[in-house]
């Protein structure tokens, strides 16, 4: 008797961590389809100041992508490709490509709330934590992600907040090695656009420091177009800058 | 005459005696008295025997482990005309040995450089 | 005679025994001061020289020829296992080490920080510099991506034992890779840029991880005091970039230096205060001394006999003065060399030099050799002045003069 509710446990404990899975790649499909345009304004907020930039991203999978400032001009024409886990930048006020160094991954991308990393590392939540459910709430599922033994990631767990009626997480909580709260990020406005869900809104904030934010909105977004390989090679980097 | 000879020839041909406050204060009567014979190189044991002779002619052979400020006016002149003849001088100088001691100390302290004159045959000239 | 003069001079010396006394302890005091500061800085950069050594670069380092301009895993000696066996060989060198170094982004959820990463062999380490002597916590285990962090980069990332931290970097092929690690101790080597930026992996995860040749290294480390090794090494390994400790830390070199120098001026300091203490004393005793020098010499003294009394009673003086000054100044520095002096105060400003809070003082018989010669000499000076005035003397005078 005992042997089969063991038995049964580790069944339900199986399809539990299946459904999770389940979810976190249904989600992970939602943000990038098989690839995706988006043209976004973002929004930095720091202690009463505010800044805007807008730009455009292509992405392929989740091992390449492009984006180019469009705005404000001075930055215009600043290009990033990331081709698995390695970045480069071109500015062309200097006509110079730079590689970013390993030094600089974890700087703040073009001074957002959003790390070079986080640009990167865009594949890691599949490849490297382990899903598992933790609360259910109507159709909003809580998923805590715990890194994988030995998986190179600073982040003690992550939580996601899904809606299982779109596959959209609406807030996403960071948390160190201690279990404190590092940084969120808020999503809103989910929208329909072909097959796919994607929320139009996204807000960064570290959770500690008040008053300093970034905003994202999303303000065109195209699924499974077709983009040109061209954009996923250095030399689109200038190219594509003007 | 050179400095260096004058001393040599005050070491070795005569005996001085002073007004007073003749004596090296840090040394104590025996050393005062073989001073002179000391800067001269007589040993030891020379030393210790003409110091023992002379002190007992002048009769201050009980104070010889005495520092002169121990001693009494009349005592530490006596230990001064000890010290000019014990390396037996042709010629003692003796200015005015007397001049500050009392009347009764200035009488036995010339019989005794009486005696001494007549006993180890040294003259003594006065000032 | 040289009897009769020396116990006139010591006789002498303590005529007025609390002035006399009072110099012999100014010198005794500034004496011991002197030798507990040089024994001090002295300890201090030993401590250093000897940490950065045992930590870092042996008494020698060879890298590949650009390495040390360019920092890259390009820059790699090839066979350097090869190149190790070869000079453990070699007559002088005690010990030898390979390391692998990596520079690259070590970074918690928190905070980020650039930091170097060191890949080493944990018993060759022990061997080469008794690596554990550097733990600061935790135990020193490099096993399962167990990682060893420096002190100060420890606490710019806020990690302790125990902490998980991730080290990104260009692998060989120039791709990011990242690596998960385990702090398993936090050392402090003294060493400035290995306690501020340095994580000690093992050598061959290392290699795993850059997907570097485990037969290359960036670093051959050599402890072996023997001189004539170096000119060998640069010889037999003329295609690399043989360097000796001193090259490659100009600025002990400096430190030392500036050692001289200090030490130099603290033993002038000391000279002027014995020439002034012992000249003060001397002055005033061989004035009030005249008369007996005048019944001296009119008795038959030479005043080179007066002149080597006066010599001697300096030199008495100084001699206590040096004695007493040596035995405090050994106690002090026994002290010094147990106990260690606290200078927790200022212990980040140390710090920030490479300096340990507690600093222990070493002792070296030159320091009691050089101070003694400098007194002595200081002692005969200080009665030249005095010499002169009588010199001048004319017996008779003297005597006559007053009573």
């Amino acid at each position: 008797m005992g042997k089969i509710v063991v038995v049964i446990f580790i069944f339900m404990a199986h399809l539990i961590g299946d459904e999770a899975h389940e979810i976190i790649k249904k989600l992970d499909e939602n943000f990038r389809g098989k690839n995706i345009y988006m043209k976004l304004n973002m929004k930095i907020v720091s202690m009463g100041h505010e800044r805007v930039m807008k730009m455009q991203s292509y992405s392929q999978g989740t091992k390449k992508s492009f984006v180019k400032i469009i705005y404000p001009p001075k930055d215009e024409g600043i290009t990033f490709l990331s081709l698995d886990r390695e970045m480069w930048q071109y500015v062309p006020k200097i006509e110079r490509i730079i590689k970013i160094p390993p030094s600089m991954m974890l700087q703040k991308w073009m001074g957002s709330d959003i790390t070079n990393d986080d640009m990167v590392k865009q594949s890691s939540i599949v490849e490297d934590y382990e899903p598992k459910i933790i609360k259910r709430e109507g159709s909003v599922v809580t998923i805590e992600l715990t890194p994988k033994e030995n998986a190179p990631v600073v982040w003690g767990k992550i939580t996601l907040n899904i809606d299982t009626t779109t596959y959209t997480s609406h807030k996403d909580i960071f948390y160190d090695e201690e279990g404190k709260e590092v940084r969120y990020f808020i999503y809103k406005d989910v929208k329909k656009v072909g097959n796919y869900y994607i929320p139009t809104y996204w807000m960064v904030q570290s959770s500690d420091t008040e008053g300093r934010y970034t905003e994202m909105i999303l303000e065109e977004v195209e699924y499974d177009t077709k983009i040109s390989e061209e954009y996923f090679t250095k030399s689109a980097l200038k190219r594509f800058s003007k | 005459m050179d400095e260096e000879s004058r001393t040599t020839l005050r070491l070795n041909e005569l005996g001085f005696v002073f007004q007073a406050y003749n004596l090296i204060p840090v040394l104590n009567v025996e050393e005062n008295i073989g001073f002179v014979m000391r800067l001269r190189g007589f040993s030891d044991k020379e030393i210790k025997q003409r110091v023992l002779e002379v002190a007992t002619l002048l009769e201050i052979d009980n104070k010889l482990k005495s520092l002169p400020n121990a001693l009494s006016g009349g005592q530490q002149q006596r230990v001064a005309v000890a010290r000019a003849v014990a390396a037996k001088p042709k010629i003692i100088l003796a200015d005015e040995p007397t001049a500050n001691l009392d009347s009764n100390n200035s009488k036995i302290l010339m019989n005794m450089m009486r005696e001494l004159n007549e006993k180890e045959g040294v003259s003594i000239l006065f000032a | 005679m040289y009897k009769l003069i020396l116990k006139l001079a010591w006789k002498n010396s303590f005529l007025r025994r609390s002035r006399t006394l009072l110099v012999i302890i100014m010198i005794a005091v500034s004496m011991s001061m002197m030798l507990a500061i040089e024994g001090i800085y002295d300890g201090m950069v030993e401590n250093m020289v000897d940490k950065n050594k045992r930590s870092d670069s042996g008494d020698i380092s060879i890298f590949a020829k650009e390495y040390r301009i360019n920092k890259d895993l390009a820059y790699m000696i090839k066979n350097a296992d090869e190149i190790k066996a070869q000079i453990e060989n070699m007559q002088g060198a005690q010990a030898v080490v390979l390391r692998v170094k990596a520079e690259g982004l070590l970074s918690t959820a928190r905070k980020s920080s650039f930091a170097s990463v060191v890949g080493i062999d944990l018993q060759e380490e022990e061997r080469f510099g008794k690596f554990s002597e550097f733990l600061k916590e935790g135990s020193i285990d490099l096993q399962k991506q167990g990682a060893i962090v420096g002190i100060e980069l420890a606490k710019t990332l806020k990690v302790g034992v125990g902490s998980k931290v991730v080290f990104s970097t260009q692998d060989i092929r120039g791709e990011i890779n990242s690596i998960a690690l385990y702090v398993r101790a936090i050392v402090q080597t003294t060493n400035i840029s290995l306690d501020n930026s340095a994580i000690f992996i093992d050598i061959n995860q290392l290699h795993k991880f850059l997907g570097t040749d485990s037969k290359n290294a960036m670093q051959i480390a050599i402890r072996g005091e023997d001189k004539e090794l170096y000119g060998k090494l640069k010889i037999a390994f003329a295609n690399l970039d043989v360097k000796s400790f001193l090259e490659l830390q100009p600025m002990i070199k400096q430190m030392q230096d500036l050692m001289i120098i200090f030490n130099s001026v603290t033993l002038l300091i000391v000279m002027g205060v014995v020439f002034i203490g012992i000249f003060g004393v001397m002055y005033v005793s061989i004035l009030d001394r005249v008369r007996e020098f005048g019944i001296m010499i009119s008795v038959g003294m030479h005043y080179k006999y007066i002149t080597i009394q006066i010599f001697l009673e300096s030199i008495v003086i100084g001699v206590l003065g040096y004695l007493s000054g040596a035995l405090l100044g050994a106690v002090l520095l026994t002290y010094l060399e147990h106990y260690g002096i606290d200078l927790s105060a200022f212990s980040d400003a140390l710090a920030t030099w490479g300096y340990e809070a507690v600093i222990y003082a070493t002792i070296k018989t030159s320091y009691f050799t050089t101070t003694l010669g400098a007194i002595m000499a200081a002692s005969i000076f200080s009665v030249i002045i005095p010499l002169r005035k009588i010199k001048k003397l004319n017996p008779i005078e003297v005597i006559k003069a007053e009573k």
